[in-house]
């Protein structure tokens, strides 16, 4: 199943249409997104509208699904109590599987896979952490990190996605 | 579950690799009041869920799960430092606890590493733990050079209090937790605008400008409150607004000079402990702030 028939599937499920069925247009959430405020292309309740209306392609294929900070302030503020921002996570899972991914977002992502970190030992913090009298850091299994990994279908997916994550947007 | 003072010790990615800074403070202030950090073995990251979690779920509570499984041998809570693991290491948990389906489909993936997760541990921050297990008056107690005359701009950090129910340690709208443990130390906590205002981190290797502009709005409006420094008790806010705040300085053409510090450090300072002690290494300097704080450094 493609992602766009992922997304009309997700649509299509009874669960989200409970949860997106009190949607009111209100726009708490655009109005207390912090993405929003710099970036009035972003923006949380005209995505809520789009899948309500059906227009998934354009949700899916547009890099501004990516610039939600997950700062769940919508999620705490909808009068009608719906998860914006865990949905938006739904959807960027969805965009990813599309090929719609961010290269430095992959990278990170590449990285998890094979070394376990989401950040390399930085040689001044190997140093700091002598002078601060800090114990080693523990080595992390990589290898229990990678055999679940390979039971998902994340390593074929990134394989996937390689080839068609987007630039950066700055 | 678990014995009081003990822990299983969880600093994440970004702490362990690359501020260490905040563990050793974490740490001295931690073993002043009689807790213990055990070492996880094999653990890692959390995972980042801005990675992990955007690009698949079941990856995701895969990693999650195993990090749980490693402190459910232990038979320890798990203590970090940053909101980042807090919330996905909680937000895993809770979901393989009261999601069978979601419990099922993770021990399948760690049966392939002989594991099974068994919901028996908690995860806690290292801020919640200091206001709810050590507590104020205890913390009072403790502090030796008051930080009289310090007005401090506190940030809390979207993860540590969002989502609330998945959190559950302060009011989301108006967290007061970290204002008290600020006070405590004798300095001041001033009100300012747009407090609970994200620092925009997350984003910025996807849009840097959006990701600057978000963290601008909040170090003007620090600055415009006249506090002398930013308090956070996370470590990707750390990021945003000390190693990134030059940078955001020539992107805006402005001028904030904002110290910051991660809530323990400047704890340590009013447990008596030198600034050499707690290894400050920041991009902004603190300079103004010891002075006024008659605290010496080089």
């Amino acid at each position: 199943m493609g992602a766009g028939e992922k997304l009309r599937a997700l649509a299509e499920d009874e669960n989200l249409r409970k949860r997106l069925a009190g949607c009111y247009q209100c726009g708490m959430c655009t109005g207390g997104c912090p993405v929003a405020h710099v970036k009035p292309d972003y923006n949380p309740r005209r995505m809520l509208e789009a899948i309500i209306l059906g227009q998934y392609d354009e949700i899916l294929s547009s890099d501004l699904i990516w610039l939600c900070t997950s700062c769940h302030s919508c999620l705490e503020r909808c009068p009608q109590r719906i998860e914006v921002s865990e949905l938006l996570i739904e959807l960027k899972n969805l965009a990813a599987e599309a090929g719609n991914i961010p290269k430095l977002l992959l990278e990170r992502a590449k990285r998890i896979a094979e070394t376990g970190e989401s950040t390399p030992v930085s040689k001044a913090s190997l140093v700091w952490r002598e002078k601060l009298n800090l114990p080693p850091i523990t080595p992390v299994n990589v290898e229990e990190v990678r055999t679940i990994l390979q039971a998902t279908d994340f390593p074929g997916w990134l394989e996937r996605t390689r080839s068609s994550a987007n630039g950066t947007r700055s | 579950m678990g014995q009081e003072a003990r822990y299983a010790w969880f600093p994440g990615c970004w702490v362990s690799n690359r501020m260490p800074y905040i563990e050793a403070a974490d740490r001295r202030v931690l073993d002043a009041f009689g807790i213990e950090l055990v070492e996880m073995k094999d653990a890692r990251c959390c995972p980042e869920p801005y990675a992990v979690l955007g690009l698949g779920r079941d990856a995701w509570l895969g990693l999650a799960g195993r990090n749980l499984t490693i402190a459910e041998e232990m038979k320890y809570d798990i203590l970090t430092p940053c909101p980042g693991c807090y919330n996905t290491l909680r937000t895993a948990n809770s979901s393989l606890r009261n999601d069978s389906s979601e419990r099922k489909r993770a021990n399948e993936l760690l049966s392939k590493v002989g594991r099974e997760f068994k919901g028996e541990i908690q995860v806690e921050h290292t801020v919640n733990v200091l206001h709810s297990k050590i507590g104020l008056e205890k913390i009072a107690g403790a502090i030796k050079h008051p930080l009289s005359g310090l007005r401090v701009a506190t940030h809390y950090g979207c993860h540590l209090l969002k989502p609330s129910k998945i959190t559950c340690i302060d009011d989301p709208e108006r967290p007061i937790i970290l204002d008290e443990l600020v006070r405590v130390t004798g300095a001041e906590s001033v009100p300012y605008l747009r407090k609970t205002l994200c620092c925009g981190g997350p984003i910025s290797s996807v849009d840097e400008n959006a990701s600057y502009a978000i963290a601008r709005e909040k170090l003007l409006k620090v600055k415009q409150a006249g506090a002398d420094c930013l308090v956070v008790a996370c470590p990707a806010c750390m990021i945003q607004y000390d190693t990134n705040q030059h940078s955001i300085e020539k992107t805006f053409g402005e001028a904030y000079e904002i110290p910051v510090f991660y809530y323990t450090e400047l704890l340590c300072l009013a447990m008596g402990m030198t600034f050499d002690e707690i290894g400050f290494h920041h991009q902004v300097k603190a300079d103004k702030v010891l002075e006024k704080l008659n605290i010496p450094h080089k």
